[in-house]
């Protein structure tokens, strides 16, 4: 990020929102020239990402190697990492990596058959297209998260030693740090977590699946007669009740703290249940619209961002979004291969916004020109 | 509009700017929206306290983002991509500036007058919004050089060889464009 010299620049009044920012990128996405799209498998494309970002403070850059004979030894200790601001990695077979900001994920292990990532800090969500060949591992301070197609996110806070992980579909399989206890299997909806100093510390019997996850990885003290504490180790179905903003106005400054940090699930999960709970609030229509836009772009739920579009277009009739609303349900419509519906709603645009910001952009959509 | 580095270069997190522009020059969409997440801000509002007006403003941060997303292969040293699109921002204000003056001549575009109360901020302190008011006030009645020239010294702080090699000029030029801008900033002095 820049910041200009002079602190005089500061006091000239500019709307740096982050809704004028997303218009502006919005329009200059449409202006560019689809990028060409090199026929790499998943592995090289992933391969590629991680090289280019781990290697670049070196001046080492990779690509061409990659690109034509990716191997271990090259990718090896490669990084992703954010700073302040979140970044999605989109791989050619539809996959997708999320880093949060502030977030740093080493490839430790690439090839055809596995991809192993080792989160250092902050989150990564993988939403990742079913592969039965290809074995996809997370590795969070010893935890390791095992999967094979399904959407998750794993979040590691160093300073507190907690690492968790949230299944948003499909399953997942948790392992002990250790790797010697029963491994767990996490279902779309549940949450885990562990506190690694607890666990540590305060190890629980193997006797129950949650326990032997806390028995991982240094057993410090005898587990003799002690008072049993807390387990380290939890599964959440979802937030409480008690945890619920009580209006409106809450669920939205939620959902969006949480955008702003990065956590595109956390953030839906509060805009939907706005939605639910204050239906015929005067934010609801926003809260339709943004939740659209994080299932059309970060989530990749194109028939969720369909329906949230209609529902803001229906809350809000006269919102300054409607025109956006209309735009990105047509690009829904489109992602989702909804033909007709994409026609008509591509229609319905243009008759209302035939000079829009977004027509040359909707005029291109539904396989029509 | 400035040189500085990167905020990732700076403390070693997230991937550089030339990493970045490798990327995108590769085909990665993602490295060019991580560059736009990085330098939107500074382009836009960069363009805002240039052009003032708000359409203008994001009309000009589009151009620069799509003549630098094109022009990716021309950047010889990718980590000075900050500096290079300050660049492009600038040389499209100045073509949009005269493209704009000669429009009005032509009596083919109304003159847009700026309201000084509205480009300054209610935070900033009485001598400086008195600057920047007065600054403000004469910036439609400049040339594009002198506009320019003076917004990048005065408001954004620039070193002159800065002003001069953002917008391709000679030293000797700049200097005589800030002399003018300043003759007419003084002659405006006490009306705030």
């Amino acid at each position: 990020m820049q910041t200009p010299k002079s602190p005089v620049a500061k006091y000239v009044q500019v709307d740096l929102s982050p809704a004028r920012l997303d218009r502006v990128w919005s329009r200059v996405a449409e202006r560019l020239p689809a990028q060409p799209t090199p026929a790499r498998s998943w592995f090289a494309r992933t391969a590629l990402v991680l090289a280019v970002a781990g290697t670049a403070t070196a001046g080492i850059v990779l690509i061409p190697r990659m690109a034509s004979s990716p191997t271990r030894s090259a990718l090896h200790g490669a990084v992703l990492q954010t700073a302040t601001d979140a970044l999605n990695v989109d791989l050619e077979d539809g996959s997708r990596l999320e880093l949060s900001a502030n977030t740093r994920v080493e490839n430790v292990d690439a090839a055809n058959t596995e991809v192993a990532l080792r989160l250092e800090r902050g989150q990564v969500t993988c939403d990742l297209v079913p592969r039965k060949d290809r074995r996809f591992s997370v590795f969070a301070a010893g935890v390791e998260v095992r999967v094979t197609g399904t959407r998750f996110g794993v979040t590691f806070d160093p300073d507190s030693q907690r690492v968790s992980v949230e299944v948003q579909r499909g399953s997942v399989e948790v392992l002990a740090p250790d790797g010697s206890q029963p491994k767990r299997r996490l279902t779309a909806g549940e949450r885990w977590s562990i506190d690694l100093r607890t666990a540590r510390r305060e190890p629980e019997p193997a006797t129950e699946p949650a326990a032997a996850l806390n028995s991982a990885p240094v057993a410090a003290e005898a587990p003799s007669a002690r008072t049993p504490e807390p387990r380290a180790a939890v599964v959440d179905p979802a937030p409480t009740e008690a945890e619920a903003p009580p209006s409106a106005a809450a669920w939205l400054d939620r959902a969006n703290t949480a955008r702003r940090a990065g956590d595109s699930a956390g953030a839906a999960r509060a805009y939907e249940s706005l939605l639910a709970k204050f239906p015929k609030d005067a934010r609801a229509g926003l809260a339709a619209f943004e939740l659209g836009r994080l299932r059309l772009g970060p989530l990749s739920d194109v028939n969720g961002a369909a329906q949230a579009f209609r529902r803001a277009i229906a809350l809000a009739p006269g919102s300054a979004f409607r025109q956006d609303a209309m735009a990105r349900l047509v690009e829904a419509y489109a992602a989702a291969g909804k033909l007709e519906s994409c026609a008509s709603a591509k229609a319905a645009y243009l008759k209302d916004y035939p000079q829009g910001v977004h027509a040359a952009f909707v005029s291109r959509q539904c396989g029509t020109h | 509009m400035v040189s500085e580095p990167s905020l990732s270069t700076k403390s070693g997190a997230g991937p550089t700017d030339a990493a970045l522009v490798v990327a995108a020059r590769a085909g990665e969409s993602w490295a060019q929206e991580a560059l736009f997440v990085r330098h939107g801000k500074f382009v836009l509002g960069l363009s805002q306290r240039l052009l003032v007006h708000s359409d203008e403003a994001e009309d000009l941060a589009q151009d620069a983002f799509v003549q630098a997303f094109t022009r990716l292969g021309t950047l010889k040293n990718p980590q000075a991509f900050a500096a290079w699109l300050g660049s492009i921002v600038v040389h499209t204000a100045h073509k949009r500036l005269r493209r704009r003056k000669l429009l009005t001549r032509l009596g083919m575009r109304n003159p847009q007058p700026i309201d000084p109360d509205a480009v300054v901020s209610p935070n900033a302190p009485a001598d400086v919004a008195a600057d920047l008011r007065r600054l403000y006030a004469v910036l439609e009645s400049l040339s594009a050089e002198e506009r320019i020239a003076i917004v990048l010294r005065r408001v954004e702080g620039l070193e002159l060889t800065e002003v001069a090699e953002r917008m391709r000029l000679s030293l000797a030029t700049i200097k005589r464009r800030l002399s003018s801008a300043e003759q007419r900033l003084a002659s405006q002095r006490g009306d705030f």
